[in-house]
Parts: structure tokens; sequence; C-alpha cells
């Protein structure tokens, strides 16, 4: 019976070990960040509350919740594509 | 209506604070899990929803929330969670929360999961059901008859539960088979009598006198006041 060369020996533990790390380090971003981001959003559509902006400024302020959106729909799948199939 | 909020991010605190007020809520924030814990519990009816984070400083929010439940404190609980897998939901609705809010979110879904609550009504059920010396607690699902853990099966179990739900009411087989059988289930009404003389046995041996009272002709009745 073959054994396998000694250099071989282990690579796999290591290898599962890495992409566990990989995954932890990806959720644990993807929580961090998601405060951060509540936060911008939150202070955003206070902004917009008030009656005594521009529309220039209204617009702008509508674009940033867009993108602050985008940025937690593209962190839920990050956290989605890392997270180990059932 | 007035909003307890617990959370530690003073910057996120003060934006929800202004918009829940621009929605003409009235808002006081705590920093501090154990705090919060202390404010609703001398404060219980002056809040009629609380809003809590999960990472707080001294005592979590899952912790805070089971607590708070322990305590028989009923005012709703929305929970803000960075944890938006189902897993972590699941554990914190079983924690005692009402409703929870992934982040980022918006006013306009914080606002109408607010009056969601709001217009349910002010009682809730305790997490861990209690009858004498019988406790069951859904959330892990262990039932335990004077400090011992009883092994039910999955339908003596879901047959006590039905009983602790109605404690000291008349519950007819019917009843059990609609709400513990599934509806395509065709069989004989004897199984309910087959598992309940089963659970019956788990729960008081041979004593003919046991918590479980038979209602000759109707059903059965799940007596409070009988303990071992």
């Amino acid at each position: 019976m073959n054994t396998p060369e000694p250099s071989t020996q282990g690579a796999l533990p290591r290898v599962y070990d890495v992409s566990l790390l990989h995954q932890e380090l990806i959720t644990s971003m993807a929580h961090e960040l998601r405060t951060p981001i509540a936060i911008i959003r939150a202070d955003t559509e206070v902004a917009l509350m008030s009656r005594n902006i521009s529309d220039e400024l209204r617009l702008t302020l509508g674009r940033t919740i867009e993108e602050v959106d985008r940025m937690a729909v593209r962190i839920t799948a990050l956290v989605e594509s890392v997270r180990p199939k059932a | 209506m007035k909003i307890l909020l617990i959370e530690d991010e003073q910057k996120l605190a003060d934006a929800l604070k202004k918009g829940l007020e621009a929605e003409s809520y009235s808002v006081d924030i705590v920093t501090d899990g154990s705090k919060g814990l202390t404010r609703i519990s001398l404060h219980r009816t002056d809040y009629d929803v609380v809003i809590l984070d999960l990472n707080l400083p001294s005592l979590s929010g899952d912790q805070v929330c089971i607590q708070m439940r322990e305590k028989g404190i009923t005012v709703p609980v929305i929970i803000l969670t960075a944890q938006a897998d189902v897993d972590s939901k699941v554990r914190l609705l079983m924690s005692g929360a009402d409703d929870y809010l992934a982040k980022p979110f918006s006013f306009a879904e914080l606002n109408a999961r607010i009056q969601a609550l709001l217009r349910r009504p002010v009682a809730v059920l305790p997490q861990v059901l209690v009858s004498g010396d019988i406790e069951l607690n859904p959330s892990t699902r262990r039932a335990v008859r004077a400090g011992k853990e009883m092994a039910l099966t999955l339908k003596e179990y879901g047959l006590l539960e039905y009983f602790m739900r109605h404690k000291n009411q008349v519950v007819n087989r019917e009843d059990l088979l609609t709400h513990l059988w599934d509806f395509n289930y065709v069989g004989f009404s004897n199984i309910v009598d087959v598992h309940v003389k089963n659970l019956r046995r788990k729960l008081d041996g041979d004593n003919p006198d046991g918590v479980l009272e038979t209602v000759r002709g109707i059903g059965y009745r799940l007596r409070s006041g009988v303990v071992v």
C-alpha cells in the first residue's frame, strides 16, 4: 500500500484550518461593517426627514441610501459565499 | 409611545432617537446591557417597546432579553442584529424577543415593526410553562417534574405542551387530534388515548389520582394543583 509523501501528510487538515479561518474572518468583518453602515443609513434618513434641504441634497442623500443598501446586499452575499454548504 | 433603546453605539443611538422622535415616539437611550436591564426592571410600565442591540457592554442583548422574560417583563422587544443568518434569528426569537431587524435597516421598516408589536395584546405567555411541579421549556424542549427530567417522545411532549397551555381546562380528543396530528392523519381517535396513557404513566407512574384527569366522555384535564 502506498503511503503519502511526507510533504503532503497533514496537508488536508491545514487546508481545512485555513478555509475555516477565512470563513471566520469574512463573517466577522461583515458583522463589523453592518453597524457603521447602519449608522450611515440612519443618519442619512434623519437628514432626509428635514424639510429645509435643497432638492439637490435630497437627491444625493437618496443616492447614498441606495448605495448603502447595495453594500448591505453585497455583504450578505459575501457571508453566504463562505458559509459551509449543508 | 415610549421606547427604551439599549444601544452602545452612540452615533447609531442618536440617529435612531432623532428618527423615532420624528415619528412622534419618545425615546430613552441606555448604552449598557446591565443598566438597560435595571432600567426596564424598575420602570417596566413606563415603556411600550424595547429596542435592543445584541453586542452590549456588561451584558449581551440576548441575555438582557432572557433575563427580562425570567423577571416576567412582557414589554415587546425588537432586537437589532448584525447577524442575519437563520440560526441567529431563531436563537433570538427563542430567547424571548418578539422581532428582530438586521442592520442596516430603514426607519420605515422599524416603525412598521414597532406598530405591529403595539397592535398585539399586552400579555404574553411566559417562556417556561409551569403547572404545579411540572416545568416545560419550549425553547429547549425539556420537560421536568419535581426537578427530574422526563424522557418524552415527540408526541408525548406535544401533548404535555398542549395540556400545559390549557391547564385546568377540559381538552377533548378532537382538539388534540386537530392540533397535534397533521391534517392528513387518517386513523382511529383512540390513538390519542394511547399516547395520553403513555404520557400519564411517565407523569404519575401507577398513581390513579395523578395530574392528568380523564373527563369521562369528553377528554382530559391537566390539574395544576397536583404535585408528586
